[in-house]
């Protein structure tokens, strides 16, 4: 099995224990990818677990590394762009994905959709609720729905901009995060990656709100 | 759209897909309103305009604004009347940040 984890900030920080626990065991010689071209900073210590400074990707698949023999892991320090999408989501691909911008989940929706089989996973949250969104696409049908669907047109016209494209000196200060929100939404997309592998999958997203303690799975097809 | 008032039919009975899939709760009277997690249903609201539920729901249910409104299953603007059975959803954006 070949897992791309794009993003490992707040969600894709709080998913990789589990999912390489959970594949260290069930599914041993998975490879699986770590994609991010931002660095730890001292700052992120509020909702995220690093032992070291440096690329996100880099540090994380080398703490992980002698933790799950049983997998091979690689990174890529760098964001998600035009011009290395089509080299880092390939056949077959399992993407989840726990980016803090429309602009890449509409690169990557759009990758996706450009391909015969792939089946993505992604989750975003505010501060204290989210969604996880499900795409299944197989032999070249789509069995749920693109994540830029109509649905969703903030994600079809994305008004932010690929994190690749914003210079430093426009870099702005990030919105606060609730740690709490992101592992609630890692939680379902390990929840949905779960369903996927056992051919449950029913929904093209859940809803989900911490404070109301609900959940909502929608099936939009 | 979801929905969870199927009704079991006989292999060799050919019916109207909507009889079998309902998306209104005509026999109840009732409306639902949903945006992203959280589902409300009411009693006496039909008769009212998609703006006004907007409005009068919008901090309860975290309904965000210019949130496209779904109602039965089509979506419509501002203007529509709510009549009772009607399950409206305000769509809610997908969480930006990760």
């Amino acid at each position: 099995m070949k897992i791309k984890v794009i993003g490992i900030g707040g969600i894709g920080g709080a998913l990789l224990p589990a999912l390489t626990r959970y594949l260290n065991f069930a599914y041993n010689g998975s490879e699986i990818t770590l994609i991010d071209g931002d660095s730890y900073e001292e700052r992120n210590n509020q909702r995220q677990e690093f032992d070291e400074l440096g690329y996100k990707a880099e540090v994380t698949a080398e703490r992980l590394r002698p933790l799950f023999n049983n997998l091979l892991f690689v990174f890529k320090n760098e964001y998600v762009t035009p011009g290395n999408v089509y080299e880092i989501i390939r056949e077959d691909d399992i993407v989840l994905m726990g980016v803090d911008n429309h602009a890449t989940r509409k690169l990557v929706s759009d990758r996706c959709e450009d391909m015969e089989t792939v089946t993505l996973i992604s989750g975003g949250n505010d501060f204290t609720d989210g969604n996880v969104q499900m795409y299944i696409r197989k032999n070249g049908e789509d069995i749920t729905l693109p994540i830029a669907n109509d649905f969703h047109p903030e994600i079809m016209e994305p008004a932010d901009r690929n994190p690749a494209d914003v210079g430093c000196g426009e870099l702005a200060e990030s919105e606060p995060q609730l740690v709490i929100a992101n592992n609630a939404m890692a939680a379902v997309m390990l929840s949905a990656f779960y369903s996927y592998l056992q051919g449950k999958v029913t929904y093209d997203e859940i809803y989900v709100d911490i404070l109301t303690g609900n959940s909502r799975a929608v099936n939009r097809r | 759209m979801s929905n969870n008032n199927e009704t079991a039919v006989a292999e060799d009975e050919e019916v109207e897909l909507a009889e079998v899939a309902p998306v209104r709760n005509e026999a109840t009277g009732i409306i639902t309103v949903t945006c992203g997690a959280n589902v409300s249903t009411f009693g006496n609201i039909s008769g009212r305009s998609i703006g006004a539920l907007r409005q009068d729901l919008g901090d309860v249910l975290g309904i965000q604004p210019g949130a496209k409104a779904i109602a039965s299953g089509e979506e419509v603007n501002d203007d529509y009347i709510t009549v009772d059975g009607d399950r409206i959803e305000f769509i809610k954006e997908s969480g930006t940040k990760g």
